[in-house]
């Protein structure tokens, strides 16, 4: 088994070094490290940072003394000032669409509950709950811990913020806020859009039922699994989820470990296309020059690429600006002549220069006959020669 | 044997120094405060800039720890313990320091130069402590303390989520974030690694 490792694994265990990685962990490690610049900069920048925490404050000898004495006096003095058990501030909104005929049981499941731990003791006198890393036997709930039993309601959509830290219980998932973030919430199809900020997502398998998170135009399918969305990506911690660009095609499929950049895909060329042609059809050339301007980066087919040739040449039209019009048509005819858009781009070319006086008109409309004496402009460009001075 | 690490395991025999220090024992609380005292020292300095923030951590700390010493049962090491204890202040005051908006960079005084004969080098060491902590100090709370426990203090992902009352998977995903985070800006924006090059050279006199 081949121990190479990509980026993402090699940057989990550049963090785990300090907490000590197996041999085979660390050759690997090292080996990814030696070939890849980007991966050695963040080991060194971590090396460095854990460096200079090092060198952090201490104590002087006096301090040390001075810090149990006065806790041992202010723990006498004051009396226990505990609230070493305060939970995360979380609120549970879970459970499935109730009628009121169930308020008795609902008062009971914990699922419709809404429960609040204020995690500023300052507010709450007297509040003395249990240390950390005690087990002393499960007591009255303690007066800061407010319990509600939640009206009976259906869980409908709504919008919101949530803190850092916060956790939201919703249907049958867990959410927990990595940073301050903002969500939106369809019940209709249990789908979870992210606004902003990024969102730990834990969904229980056993519910058998789908959840979703809609996030930067891309759908993130989920039964039972843990991954985190925000920061323009999702990562999967647990389980797999199957990601759907904003058309409905999967993207990905990915598994425990693995990482989506969410960047939106590139909208199609076609529509591209299309938007260009209809920004000009408004008379917006500067949208529809942004659009075009974009596709010049792309590779293009052929009929696409003629197709993008004759709107730069409308958008110069559009603008006033002809004789850059007529040579960006035949720009178009010169690359493409055997395809339709060719045949347009001539014939374009010649009216053009036939409606600005352009000298170039009746030899534009002869060279369209002579090229396609059965095109579908033929007729009319007889007769505009015909006419003469091909008007 | 240190009386904090005599009762490490599961919470039947208490040390003798610990049953006292349960009981109330100021002398026995003292005890056990003063041999655990160098390592949540060194714990605690990860989030500080300055000895009188430490100093005040600490002491909060401690308070904290007497004042639960009657209902701990031994089922962490004292150590573990106290840890848990700062844990959940650096997790307030690094929450209420976001709110507030701390100013980051903070020159060496005066006071600071007179006090040490090297003063480039500490004025060095100090910029980049305050150049370090200004980065820390972007990270949302949770990211920030679990990645210092864990990539900088070494503690495994399991030890760190239970100081922080986290799932371990919680737990993994902060720390993915907090480096995916500091590696942008410390090899995108500013290299913290030349800083410290930079200050070494200066102090070897170069």
């Amino acid at each position: 088994m081949s121990g190479r490792i990509g980026c993402d694994a090699a940057r989990a265990r550049i963090t785990a070094r300090a907490s000590g990685l197996t041999s085979a962990q660390r050759i690997a490690l090292e080996e990814h490290v030696e070939s890849c610049a980007a991966c050695a900069a963040v080991a060194r920048e971590i090396d460095a940072l854990s460096t200079v925490l090092d060198g952090g404050p201490s104590l002087s000898a006096s301090a040390r003394e001075r810090v149990v004495e006065r806790a041992l006096g202010r723990a006498v003095a004051g009396g226990a000032e505990v609230d070493l058990l305060e939970p995360s501030p979380r609120i549970y909104l879970g459970g499935a669409r109730a009628t009121l005929g169930a308020l008795a049981l609902a008062a009971a499941a914990i699922a419709v509950a809404v429960w609040l731990w204020r995690s500023d003791s300052g507010e709450a006198p007297g509040d003395v709950p249990a240390p950390f890393a005690t087990d002393e036997p499960e007591r009255a709930p303690a007066p800061n811990i407010e319990q509600e039993v939640a009206p009976e309601r259906e869980i409908d959509s709504f919008e919101r913020s949530l803190d850092e830290g916060e956790v939201l219980e919703l249907a049958h998932a867990r959410l927990e806020a990595m940073e301050r973030s903002r969500i939106a919430f369809d019940a209709d199809t249990t789908t979870v859009a992210l606004v902003e900020g990024s969102i730990l997502f834990d969904v229980d398998p056993s519910a058998g039922a789908p959840f979703a998170v809609a996030y930067a135009e891309h759908r993130i399918e989920v039964i039972g699994t843990r991954f985190v969305v925000g920061n323009g990506e999702v990562r999967v911690m647990e389980g797999t989820v199957r990601v759907r660009d904003a058309r409905g095609r999967v993207r990905a499929t990915l598994g425990e470990g693995r990482t989506l950049d969410l960047a939106p895909a590139e909208p199609e060329t076609s529509e591209e296309l299309a938007r260009a042609r209809a920004l000009l059809s408004r008379r917006d050339v500067a949208g529809a020059r942004a659009i075009l301007r974009a596709l010049e980066r792309r590779p293009l087919r052929p009929a696409e690429r003629a197709e993008a040739g004759s709107l730069v040449a409308e958008a110069h039209a559009l603008s006033s600006e002809n004789g850059r019009a007529i040579e960006a048509y035949l720009s178009v005819v010169e690359a493409h002549p055997d395809l339709p858009a060719g045949e347009n781009a001539l014939f374009a070319a010649a009216r053009l220069a036939a409606r600005t006086r352009d000298t170039r008109a009746t030899a534009l409309f002869e060279r369209y006959l002579a090229r396609y004496p059965n095109g579908r402009f033929a007729d009319e460009a007889r007769s505009r020669l015909h006419r003469g001075g091909a008007r | 044997v240190s009386p904090s690490r005599a009762n490490a395991t599961g919470g039947g025999d208490l040390s003798p120094v610990l049953e006292r220090a349960r009981a109330g024992d100021r002398a026995a609380q003292a005890e056990i405060l003063r041999a655990e005292l160098p390592a949540l020292e060194r714990f605690l300095s990860r989030f500080c800039r300055r000895p009188s923030e430490l100093e005040d951590l600490v002491q909060r700390t401690l308070v904290r720890a007497v004042s639960g010493f009657g209902s701990f049962r031994g089922e962490s090491s004292v150590g573990t313990w106290l840890a848990r204890i700062g844990t959940r202040l650096v997790m307030d005051d690094v929450r209420a320091s976001r709110r507030r908006g701390t100013a980051h960079l903070r020159l060496a005084t005066e006071q600071d130069r007179a006090a040490h004969e090297d003063v480039e080098r500490r004025i060095d060491a100090r910029r980049l402590l305050d150049r370090a902590h200004a980065l820390l100090e972007e990270l949302p709370a949770a990211q920030r303390v679990a990645f210092v426990l864990h990539a900088i203090e070494g503690r495994p992902v399991a030890e760190v989520a239970a100081l922080m009352g986290s799932s371990s998977v919680t737990t993994r995903a902060r720390v993915f974030w907090a480096r995916r985070r500091l590696a942008a800006r410390l090899v995108g924006e500013g290299s913290l690694a030349d800083a410290l090059a930079g200050a070494g050279t200066r102090e070897d006199g170069s």
